[in-house]
């Protein structure tokens, strides 16, 4: 009884932890698009301000 | 800084999950009902106390972007539901785990899961709807106001769990009822644990939308030009 | 023109306009009764256990039909900048708002009552003994849904996938008022009273009517203008 609530319990927590690290993951690639993003927005206001 | 700040509330905030973890294997004895299955609590209670804390910052601020219109008031909302959203989904689904354990079933259409499941699809709705919105003043607006309706399910939620006479199996609410005390500390230590987890993941996402923001103001100019 | 009468004519012009078209009459009605043909399919219960799942039938039919007519309510203004022409005008936002919800009321009424008989006979569901209380719960639980679909369809007036996104936003909202009249409307259909315990369901459909009535005529303000 006791180990299978232990199973459980571990089921729960890497569950927990998971859910945490995909929206962590999830973030990290959304944050990186949006980096290159405006990183080719800046180049191309500098290359028009130039011309 | 900030980065430095994020990892540093990152790493505090693991720690504290993992010296719970620990807590837990070394000194606490099976709880009286519930075995060692029990001690989800100090993810699962915590968990929905983010959820809710960070879904009313959220209303406040979409009640003030309406009245101000400031749209970094937008972005803290969106910035709080997302977070909030994650940590619902947290407390959900170690919820269904623990009632596979205890009653044997994955789910059940009691008063208190069907509102939280509701509270859950109502702000889903509010982060799927605002993509589909490309001006951000248009967005921000919609968004604030569906997220001012979606908070009438919060307080709902909290009488769920309340109600004396609901026929439920969900265990009644132990702070009030004392039973926590033996176990307080693990368990300001999950809400200590989350808050840095959850103050991590805002500064990220509020860094993320200023970005946004920038990239908005700049394609408008690309625009002009 | 005092809000109210704004908001009368702003309900008898767009009833004119479908009357004179039927066309979201027509295609919200043709759905619900395919959709009514389809869950015939969908179970396989004795003619007597069909009363047990008969309210969560009805309103499930009726609340697919619902997110139709709602659906319309705002984008039929979108040709022809008749949005913007409103929404500039000197009438109140709330006054537009609630004549627009008063049609789409009437016209969800017109599906509900032709929708009502079909399902009485597919299900052979004696529903003409409770008809009265019947009556009242689809009233009330109508207007929640159209009050509400009338401002989340004001919300997505805008967005692209405008008919994709409105089920998504207003079903979460609507699951008190759902739960009510599927548990009011089954109890009626099993020859209960509103009495005693299935009180409940009216009083909750009553207070979810008001909250929500109350909050939309409110807020609208805020999105009729931009």
């Amino acid at each position: 009884m006791d180990v299978t609530n232990l199973k459980f319990l571990f089921y729960g927590y890497s569950a927990a932890w998971i859910i945490i690290t995909l929206f962590v993951l999830m973030l990290v690639s959304r944050g990186r698009k949006i980096d290159r993003e405006l990183a080719r927005l800046k180049s191309l206001v500098e290359d028009k301000e130039r011309s | 800084m900030r980065e430095k700040a994020i990892y540093i509330l990152c790493f505090l905030g693991a720690c504290l999950m993992i010296w719970n973890l620990h807590h837990i294997f070394t000194e606490m004895a099976p709880e009286a009902a519930q075995g060692m299955a029990g001690w989800i609590l100090f993810i699962h209670v915590p968990a929905d106390f983010m959820g809710d804390i960070l879904y009313t910052i959220a209303l406040v601020t979409c009640v003030l972007y309406l009245v101000k219109k400031d749209l970094r008031y937008d972005s803290i909302s969106v910035a709080c539901i997302e977070v909030g959203t994650m940590f619902i989904l947290v407390n959900l689904v170690t919820g269904s785990i623990w009632g596979k354990n205890q009653w044997g079933i994955w789910w059940t259409w009691d008063l208190r899961l069907t509102t939280q499941l509701m509270k859950f699809l109502l702000y889903l709705g509010y982060l799927v709807v605002r993509p589909a919105i490309s001006e951000p003043s248009q967005r921000a607006t919609m968004s604030a106001f569906i997220g001012i309706f979606a908070y009438a399910d919060v307080p709902l939620v909290m009488m769920a769990i309340r109600l004396p006479n609901v026929r439920t199996q969900h265990p009644s609410p132990v702070i009030e009822t004392g039973g926590i005390n033996s176990v307080m500390l693990p368990f300001v230590i999950g809400i200590f644990a989350q808050l840095m987890m959850a103050l991590a993941l805002m500064l990220v996402r509020l860094h993320q939308e200023s970005n946004r923001r920038e990239i908005d103001s700049l394609r408008r100019e690309l625009h002009a030009l | 023109m005092t809000g109210l009468s704004t908001a009368f004519a702003i309900a008898r012009k767009d009833l004119r306009t479908e009357f004179r078209t039927k066309e979201s009459l027509n295609a919200s009605a043709s759905f619900a009764l395919v959709i009514l043909v389809i869950f015939s399919f969908a179970f396989n219960l004795e003619r007597d256990e069909f009363y047990a799942i008969s309210g969560g039938l009805l309103w499930l039919v009726y609340s697919f039909a619902g997110a139709m007519i709602v659906n319309r309510a705002f984008s039929r203004e979108l040709p022809n900048d008749c949005l913007d022409v409103l929404i500039t005008s000197p009438a109140p936002g709330w006054a537009i708002f609630f004549g627009k919800a008063l049609a789409a009321f009437c016209l969800l009424l017109i599906v509900e009552a032709i929708s009502l008989p079909v399902f009485g006979l597919f299900y052979n569901i004696q529903w003409i003994n409770a008809a009265g209380p019947l009556v009242l719960i689809i009233l009330l639980a109508t207007w929640g849904m159209t009050i509400v679909g009338a401002a989340f369809s004001a919300v997505i007036v805008n967005v692209r996938l405008r008919e994709l996104m409105l089920p998504v936003l207003l079903y979460p909202i609507l699951i008190p008022l759902l739960i009510a009249a599927m548990g009011g409307t089954t109890a009626l259909m099993n020859g209960e009273g509103l009495s005693g315990d299935n009180f409940g369901y009216l009083r909750q459909l009553i207070v979810f009517d008001a909250i929500y009535t109350a909050l939309a005529l409110y807020m609208i303000e805020f999105i009729l203008v931009f």
